[in-house]
This record gives structure tokens, sequence and C-alpha cells, in this order.
């Protein structure tokens, strides 16, 4: 009889159960089992918001997360943290009913994106719904206030823009969520309704999920009450991107212009230059011309060799001493130029009289 | 005798060649006044005008060297031109906010579009279109000009462009066909260029507010009760889309003003060239026609008769030199396309200065449009989800696919 396969049978079966037990575990843990904890629904839609994140791979659960500034929190936690970030923001979010969850989210993607694109992205990702994923990791910052702006839309396009309102990534996560509660209820993800302190976000997630109730409709919820919800998000969308215009606008206000030569306050917003006086002949505007004329000084005493008298010359004042009869040539040599700038800049009338007759002379007028 | 005044004539002939003859080119460069409103215009009958970056005329199979078409070069003032209408525009005083557009999915009372038929600093020729927002043309017209010498002068003013005379035509034209709408016709237009917005924004809201037939044209239905709500959301909204435009514009006033200089350099070396290569043809071309009036004339002597031996001498000396100005004129007219060659270095040069700007405008502009329009998409679902509840009524509007999703033309 042998005794030892007697007691290696024993053995081998606990050993069999125990690494089924850690197969089903880790199944378990990779499924993203949520455990429903009656203590706020911003908990458990962290959570749920977390472990749907982590049941689509973490970055897109970022996004379905992030439809409401409570998930974005555990979405963005959850994509810049994996399954701690998650923890700690639906853990966050139970404590406050998801708010602190959104902004503990958001600012943690906030801060960490500088250091990652990923935490960042998962802040922005999480205010936008799927699309958003792709946004969130290409332009993180930017995709905090495209989360705002772009909750619905794709995040992609804010990459680069939405970069240098970062600051505004932690304040969009909640438009973004406000957004993806709209576009990703539309988009049929799961766990995107949940909101700061909303259980009825947790069971709107989870009833989205189940196909029951409307699209971005929150039981209990009157029509009016919705529409203000809807309005709130629209005006601060609305405020969101009129930051991200102004960072632009900033920026654009760096860089320098040459205006050298322009009139009429040339530079200024909106290309503000002079009213497009025609040069030569004389078929300019009648207004602006001291603007233009002044800058014409201006721009003349820049310029090496010129003739100072003519330099200083406005516009009228060469129409004024040009004769009506002496046309704006093709091309003049070098002689016939000395000669025209000698007539115009003669003070004498007779002598500028023969000046020019002298400049007609020798180009055969 | 009949001899004598051949003679003479060889004589002057020759004279004329050996003073160099030529031929001047005098010319006056047209000059157009441009009309400026006296008065301030009533802001009920101010039009908004929106110019998208030209057509720079590319043909296909282009060679750059026959044709003087540098496609870089065309690239730029592509964007430059339209600019440059803009400040024009706006200095009139009779116009709204002037502004130029990515494309035409941005919707303006007035929309100027255009394409450039030549441009080497010399002569210019640009054709543009005008419509409204009701799709009526205004007109379609082609526009050039030749510069002068003062059009490139150093002490001028550089918002008189050289090419100044088609500007202020442009915005003389359109001021007059301006002038002959009723104030209804400019309220309407206004009243419709907000509505194709709104229903761009809110189709199920506003989408049946117009109908546009098959040629383009847009008929009003019925107006929003201005105390819709919804009407008051989405100009909070266009006013955000003007202002994404107006940001853009910063982007084109930079650009503007970067290349300014170097345009203008451009165009000035680029017509002395021309013109130079021009008079130099010019000139090769009569001093052969007078090589060969020489020659023939001198074979034509009769040497016979009284004097045989000057006349002779006349006749050798005669077709001796005509050969000689014959020659010379093909010297000259070979070493005019160095003046050709000198434009292709000079544009190479403006190219590697302009490309980069192009690029970055580019860049902005796709940038920028991009944002904008995945804003715009969020807003079109909160506005349809906002719609649904004050209404009632589920759309069935497709918010998936944005009206103004094409890609921007500059």
């Amino acid at each position: 009889m042998n005794t030892s396969r007697n007691n290696h049978l024993p053995k081998s079966s606990f050993r069999k159960a125990a690494v089924s037990a850690a197969i089903v575990a880790l199944f378990a843990i990779a499924s993203g089992c949520s455990v429903s904890i009656p203590m706020s629904g911003g908990s458990s839609g962290g959570a749920s918001g977390g472990s749907s994140g982590g049941s689509s791979g973490g970055s897109s659960g970022g996004s379905s997360g992030g439809s409401s500034g409570g998930s974005s929190g555990g979405s963005s936690g959850g994509s810049s943290g994996g399954s701690s970030g998650g923890s700690s923001g639906g853990s966050s979010g139970g404590q406050s009913g998801g708010s602190s969850g959104g902004s503990s989210g958001g600012s943690s993607g906030g801060s960490s994106g500088g250091g990652s694109a990923g935490g960042s992205s998962g802040g922005s990702s999480g205010g936008s719904s799927g699309g958003g994923s792709s946004g969130g990791s290409a332009g993180g910052s930017s995709g905090g206030s495209a989360g705002g702006s772009s909750g619905g839309g794709t995040g992609g396009s804010m990459q680069g823009l939405g970069g240098r309102s970062g600051g505004g990534s932690s304040q969009t996560g909640g438009g973004g969520g406000m957004d993806g509660m709209g576009g990703s209820g539309m988009d049929g993800e799961c766990g995107g309704n949940s909101l700061p302190g909303g259980v009825g976000g947790m069971e709107q997630g989870n009833a989205g999920c189940n196909g029951a109730g409307g699209i971005g409709e929150y039981p209990g919820e009157t029509d009016a009450e919705r529409q203000a919800r809807l309005e709130g998000t629209l005006e601060k969308s609305v405020g969101d991107f009129d930051e991200v215009l102004a960072e632009e606008q900033r920026e654009i206000s760096t860089v320098g212009r040459n205006t050298e030569g322009f009139g009429g306050g040339a530079g200024g917003s909106g290309g503000g230059v002079g009213l497009g006086k025609q040069g030569g002949g004389g078929g300019g505007g009648s207004g602006g011309g001291s603007g233009s004329g002044s800058s014409a000084r201006s721009s003349a005493q820049n310029q090496a060799g010129s003739t100072p008298s003519i330099a200083g010359m406005s516009e009228e004042e060469r129409k004024a001493r040009t004769p009506e009869d002496i046309p704006d040539l093709v091309s003049e040599d070098i002689v016939a130029k000395q000669l025209r700038e000698a007539a115009l800049a003669e003070e004498d009338p007779a002598l500028r009289d023969r000046l020019w007759e002298e400049y007609r002379n020798y180009n055969k007028l | 005798m009949n001899g004598i005044p051949r003679f003479s004539a060889l004589i002057l002939v020759l004279a004329c060649i050996n003073t160099g003859c030529t031929v001047s080119e005098v010319i006056s460069a047209d000059t157009t006044k441009l009309e400026v409103a006296s008065l301030n215009v009533s802001e009920s009958l101010l039009l908004d005008v929106g110019i998208i970056n030209f057509d720079a005329g590319i043909p296909e199979k282009n060679n750059e060297e026959k044709s003087g078409i540098y496609p870089e070069v065309r690239e730029a003032e592509a964007r430059y031109i339209p600019y440059h209408i803009k400040t024009t525009l706006q200095g009139t005083g009779y116009w709204g906010a002037v502004r130029v557009i990515p494309n035409r999915y941005v919707f303006t009372d007035v929309t100027l579009s255009g394409r450039i038929v030549r441009s080497d600093g010399e002569y210019v020729t640009v054709v543009l279109k005008a419509e409204d927002s009701l799709g009526n043309e205004w007109f379609e017209r082609s526009y050039s000009t030749q510069t002068g010498l003062t059009s490139y002068a150093e002490y001028r003013d550089r918002s008189n462009d050289p090419y100044q005379k088609i500007f202020n035509d442009i915005a003389n034209d359109l001021r007059a066909y301006a002038s002959t709408l009723e104030p209804k016709q400019i309220e309407r237009m206004r009243q419709v260029s907000e509505l194709k917005f709104f229903a761009d924004m809110a189709p199920d809201a506003f989408g049946e507010h117009f109908v546009v037939d098959d040629e383009g044209m847009t008929t009003l239905q019925r107006l929003p009760a201005e105390n819709d709500p919804m009407v008051g959301r989405l100009r909070q909204i266009r006013e955000r889309d003007r202002l994404v435009i107006d940001t853009l514009n910063e982007h084109y006033a930079n650009f503007y003003y970067g290349i300014a200089l170097p345009y203008e350099g451009w165009r000035r070396t680029s017509r002395e060239q021309a013109v130079a290569y021009r008079q130099t043809r010019r000139s090769a071309t009569m001093k052969a026609l007078l090589g060969v009036v020489v020659v023939a004339g001198s074979m034509s002597i009769n040497t016979g008769g009284s004097h045989s031996r000057a006349k002779n001498a006349a006749k050798y000396v005669g077709v001796n030199r005509g050969m000689r100005t014959i020659f010379d004129a093909w010297r000259m007219r070979s070493s005019a396309n160095i003046y050709r060659e000198n434009i292709k270095e000079l544009s190479e040069s403006f190219v590697a200065e302009a490309a980069p700007l192009v690029i970055q405008v580019e860049g902005e502009t796709r940038r920028l449009t991009g944002t904008a329009e995945a804003q715009y998409e969020s807003w079109r679902k909160l506005l349809h989800e906002i719609y649904e509840v004050e209404t009632g009524f589920a759309g069935d509007v497709d918010l998936s696919v944005p009206s103004r999703s094409s890609e921007p033309a500059g």
C-alpha cells in the first residue's frame, strides 16, 4: 500500500482549491466586481466608476467615470493610479458624496497632469465620454478644459489649446462630468451618470446600464430641475470656453508684430490699420490721413539713404507738389529719380516748376 | 539722285543705332479713391462681412520658371490679400464686423470669396465673388491693376498696399451694391444669417424656420420669438463663435504683419526685374529690326554710276554695321534671361521666409477651428436636451455628425 500517494492527494487538492480561488479572485478584481456600500452614492458611484473604468482597461474607464464631477475624480484616479487611484477617488467620493471625489480626482488629475499625461488625461477623460479617452491621453490638461467643453465631443481636438488652460481642468472636470452626463448617457456607457452626492446617479448609472429610465434623466428629477441643471451645465461650459479663448488671446498678444510703417493705429486688435489709401498717384481716402502721414514720417526716418525732406512729407503734400501731368512711370533711372525728388523737396515754387520741366524733358513727356 | 535720299536715310538709321535708341516706357498707374463714410451709419444697416481665404490660382501643371507662379508665394498671397481687403473695408465705415473666415460655414451676412489670377509685383488680377446670406450673388468681377514706381515708395504709409487700387475698387463696388439694398433687405439678411447659425446649433428648434432651395436661395419661413429662451442661449453661443473668429483673425493679423515687409520686397524687386526683362527684350527687338533695315537698305544701294567708290564704301559699312547690330540684339535678348533668373532666386528666398509663417497660421487655424467644433458639438447635445425638456418633443436629429465638419479652407 502506498501511503505516500494517499498523503499527497489531500495536499494536491488543497493546492488546486487554492489556485482556483486565486484565479477566481483575480477574475473578480479584473472584472471589477462592485460592492455596493450604502454610505453615499458618490462612493459607490466612484467605485462603480472606477471599477467600470477598470473593466474597460482604465483608459475609457476614466471617461465613463468622468461623466460627473465625482466620478471624474474617481476615474482620473483610476486612470492615473490604477486601482489605488480609483479606490481613493471612490473613497473620497464616498465621504462627501462624490464631490470631494470629484475635486480630489480632479486635483489629482490636475496635479499629476504635469507629471504624467495619464493623470491629467484621467481628469480630462473623466470629463469626457468615450472619445475623451483618446483626447485625454493626447492632451491631458487640455482634456480638462475639454472635459467641460467637449464632454460629448472629441477630446483629441482639444490637445494643445486646452493644455494651456490646464488650470481649468479641475473646474471643468465637473463640467465635463455634466457634459458627459448627457453625452455619456447618450453614448450609452455605464456608470457615466453618477453625480456628486448622486444616489440617484449611482442608481442611474446602473439603470442606464440596465436600459431603464430616459437618457440623462434622473429618477425623481422634475423637468424644471433637469432644465435648470442642463442650463447650468451650458452656462458653465460657456464660461470655461471663454477662459480657453482668453488664454488663447493672451498667448497671441505675446507675439510681437512689426507694424513699422503701418499707419492708422496698426497692430491693434481687429486689424485697425489705415483706411487703405492708395499709394503713389493720390487715390487715397479722405479719412485717416493724419495717422498715415505721421507713421509715414516715422517709418521714413528709420530708412537709410532717404532724403529727409521728402521722407517727412505726407501724401497730400507730395500730391500738391506734383503737377497733374506728371505720370507715375513704370520705371525711371537714377537721374529721373533725383530730378523728381529734388522737385518735390524744393520749396521755391518757381524752382520747383523748373525742376519738373527738366523732369519732363529728361523723360520726354 | 534716287540713291541720295536712301543714302541719307541709311545714315540716319546708323546714327540712330549709334546713339542707342531706346524705347522708354511711360505709363500712368491707375488710381481709385476709396469711398469712406462721412457720417456714422446706423448699426441696423451694417452688414457683417466674411472673407474666405483666396484660391491661390495655381495651374494644375505649373512650370514655375515658365509661368513665374511659385506655389508657396501664391499661398502666402492667398492669405495676405483677404486680410488687406478686411482692413480696407473696415476703414470705410460702411460695414459691421469684417473678418477673414476659414470657410463658408461661418455664417455671415455677406461672404466674399476669390481667386488670384495674376500677381507678379507689377500686375495683379484677382476675381472676387460677393454673395449674401440669402444666397443672392451680388457680383463676380475681375480686378486688375499695374503698379507704378511710387507704389513701392519707401516713404509711403504701408497700409497703402502697392495693389491698393484693386482693394479700393472692391470696397467701392461692394458699397455701391449695398447702397441699392432696402433696409428691410438688410434686416432680412441679418435675420437669416443668425437663423442659419441657430439651425446649425439647434436644428430641432430652428431647422424649419427657413428653406434652402436647389439653387441655394434661402427663404425665410418664420422668425423665432424674441422672448424664446433658446434664442437667448444661442445668441450667447454665437458671440463665442464670433470670438473664435476674432481670435483666428488675430492669428491672421500676426501672419499679415509678419509677411508684409518680405512680401513687399519680393513684389518690388520682382517688378523691377520684370520691367528690366521686358525693356531689354524690347530694346533687343528694336535693335534687331533696325539691323535688318540697315542690312536691307545697304544691300539695295546701287553702286553703279557716279560716286561708286563712296557708294560701295557706304554699302560695305551699312551691311557690316547692320549685321553687328543684329548680333548685338541677339546677345541682348539672351542676356535678358538673367532677370528671370533673378526673379526665380528672389522667389525662392521669399518662400524660405514665408513658408514657416504659412505653416504656422495654417496650424493655428486648424487647431482653433477643431477646438471650437468640438465645443460646439457638446453644446449641440446640451441644447438638444434642453429643447426636449422645454418642449417635450424627442427630436430625432442626428447629433453625431456636425454640419460644419468640413475642413477649413485655410
